[in-house]
């Protein structure tokens, strides 16, 4: 009966064998059916994606919009009481784990102050039960976006054609956003995209923190159930979304540099 | 070292981690329990001036806990590091002094490893050889593998130029002994770097694969493992998570000051290498 079943499944061939099988079917879409719920793995993917996908890019968005204002002010305004502060943050940002981040969060505004659901699902709670997973995933990204944007910035104000454009009357506002930002964000869009690798994979315990049915939350419970098909779709619609969005940061760097070319 | 100290923000990084270390060695001594000791009668107690950290749901000492608990984050960050170094190292010497095809072949293996976020990695490796302690080291190390590999690259294939490399070859040194006795001991620094920062993410993987329940398994004391279980009584005993998540954010913090101060201290040196 167990060879029966090898074979079946097809576990009785050659590894690199089931290695081809198994991309041919994820080619015409199909990742297999879960052991544990016997669902296609490719429903469950696309179900929990609804909640995942939200979660990545709220927290990119609050990530970006805490890192570059900042970064930029603590370039501006250097060793003031600002920028040290804002370095300050930016280092407890990244040491700190962002599962525990989370779990204070809870704590703070869903336990102490009860605006936000310390869990639960966006049909029961709308865009409300994202908020405190994508404020604990951005603040992370934003620790380190910051540092970037502000190495950056310092290193644009003091090249030669800023100080031509102060020379010529240029309002500082024309000079920072116009000027030194554009060529600034340059190597930031590099750390923005390199973060949603470290937002993907903070997916991952944000929503074990906040019970949130994600997919990163369907991996941890497939990797409890032994459903190694579900497994293998979580890993792989993972590492794709890693890639793909390397590949958009290439391509914008290219439109946002002229002299780099893909 | 002096300059090393010199720097307040490096001196708080150091002591920092001189203070878990310190911990972790003589933890039998200072905490004032056992970490398995249960006192039922006593469960779920906040912070007082008999468990100065609280209690947790089976009455253990907090406190007791997170001290034993900085002897599996140290095991698993300075152990795993020191694996994934010894390899990594290898892997990026080897790739930077024979270049070509084996720095090709070498380089896209790491390429590979790091397209992936390192917990996906991280569950991936532990679905298929279980959790414990040992396999979460040797996890740890593999995750440090490609960094380190890079880090070692760079510098080796600026030193294998220079004219002392030149001349051990030319008195008959065989690869393997211009690469350890000539080449590696100039790049220790930067790798000694690395490593402190290296061992602050591998303290940061341990403590999410516990929180998940991927890494250490009860009744081990494991910092994430206690953010874990803090996590069900939230609502009223705060301080479960509280005080684990400080140890493991304040050991982060060291390790990370650390290697700030070292890579500041060190940064004129690298410029005369890439020289």
């Amino acid at each position: 009966m167990a060879a029966k079943l090898r074979h079946d499944l097809g576990l009785d061939k050659p590894v690199m064998v089931q290695y081809f099988v198994w991309l041919g079917r994820v080619f015409r879409g199909d990742l297999g059916k879960s052991i544990y719920s016997e669902d296609p793995v490719s429903t469950l993917l696309l179900e929990k994606a609804k909640t995942t996908v939200p979660l990545a890019l709220g927290s990119m968005i609050v990530g970006v919009l805490i890192a570059i204002p900042v970064g930029v002010l603590a370039a501006i305004y250097r060793n003031s009481f600002f920028d040290h502060i804002s370095r300050i943050l930016a280092m407890i940002g990244a040491c700190m784990p962002i599962f525990w981040l989370g779990l204070i969060l809870i704590i703070l505004f869903a336990v102490k102050v009860q605006i936000f659901p310390p869990g639960g699902t966006m049909a029961e709670y709308g865009l409300r039960a994202i908020v405190l997973p994508c404020f604990a995933i951005g603040f992370f990204n934003a620790a380190f976006i910051t540092r970037m944007t502000r190495a950056s910035m310092l290193e644009i104000l003091s090249e030669d054609y800023i100080r031509t454009a102060r020379a010529k009357g240029v309002g500082m506002p024309g000079v920072y956003l116009k000027h030194a930002l554009r060529n600034a964000m340059l190597p930031v869009i590099t750390v923005v995209g390199l973060q949603l690798g470290q937002t993907l994979g903070g997916a991952v315990l944000t929503e074990t923190v906040f019970n949130l049915p994600g997919i990163g939350r369907l991996l941890i419970l497939s990797v409890g159930r032994r459903d190694y098909p579900v497994i293998q779709g979580c890993i792989l619609v993972v590492a794709s979304a890693f890639v793909f969005s390397n590949l958009l940061v290439d391509f914008l760097y290219s439109r946002l540099d002229p002299r780099v070319k893909l | 070292m002096s300059k090393l100290i010199k720097n307040p923000v490096t001196l708080i990084g150091v002591i920092i981690s001189v203070v878990v270390i310190f911990l972790g060695i003589f933890a039998p001594f200072l905490a004032p329990y056992p970490f398995e000791e249960i006192h039922l009668e006593d469960k779920l107690q906040p912070p007082s001036k008999k468990y100065w950290l609280g209690t947790d749901q089976f009455g253990r000492d907090i406190l007791s806990r997170i001290i034993y608990g900085s002897r599996i984050s140290l095991l698993v960050g300075l152990g795993g590091t020191l694996a994934g170094l010894g390899v990594g190292v290898l892997l990026g010497s080897t790739a930077a002094y024979y270049g070509k095809a084996v720095d090709e072949a070498i380089m896209r293996f790491i390429d590979i490893i790091m397209s992936f976020p390192y917990i996906i990695i991280a569950v991936a490796l532990v679905t298929v050889f279980g959790p414990g302690l040992f396999k979460l080291m040797m996890i740890v190390g593999f995750l440090t593998i490609p960094r380190v590999a890079r880090i070692t690259r760079a510098p080796v294939l600026a030193l294998k130029e220079f004219s002392f490399v030149e001349a051990a070859r030319a008195i008959g040194r065989g690869d393997a002994q211009v690469l350890i006795k000539h080449i590696l001991p100039n790049c220790l620094m930067v790798i000694l770097v690395f490593a402190s920062l290296s061992a602050a993410q591998a303290i940061r993987i341990e403590a999410a694969l516990s929180f998940l329940g991927l890494g250490i398994q009860p009744p081990t004391p494991s910092w994430g493992l206690m953010l874990a279980n803090g996590r069900q009584y939230i609502l009223y005993a705060t301080w479960l998570t509280t005080f684990p998540g400080i140890a493991i954010s304040l050991t982060i913090l060291g390790f990370n000051l650390v290697s700030d101060g070292l890579r500041d201290m060190l940064d004129p040196r690298l410029r005369r290498v890439a020289k």
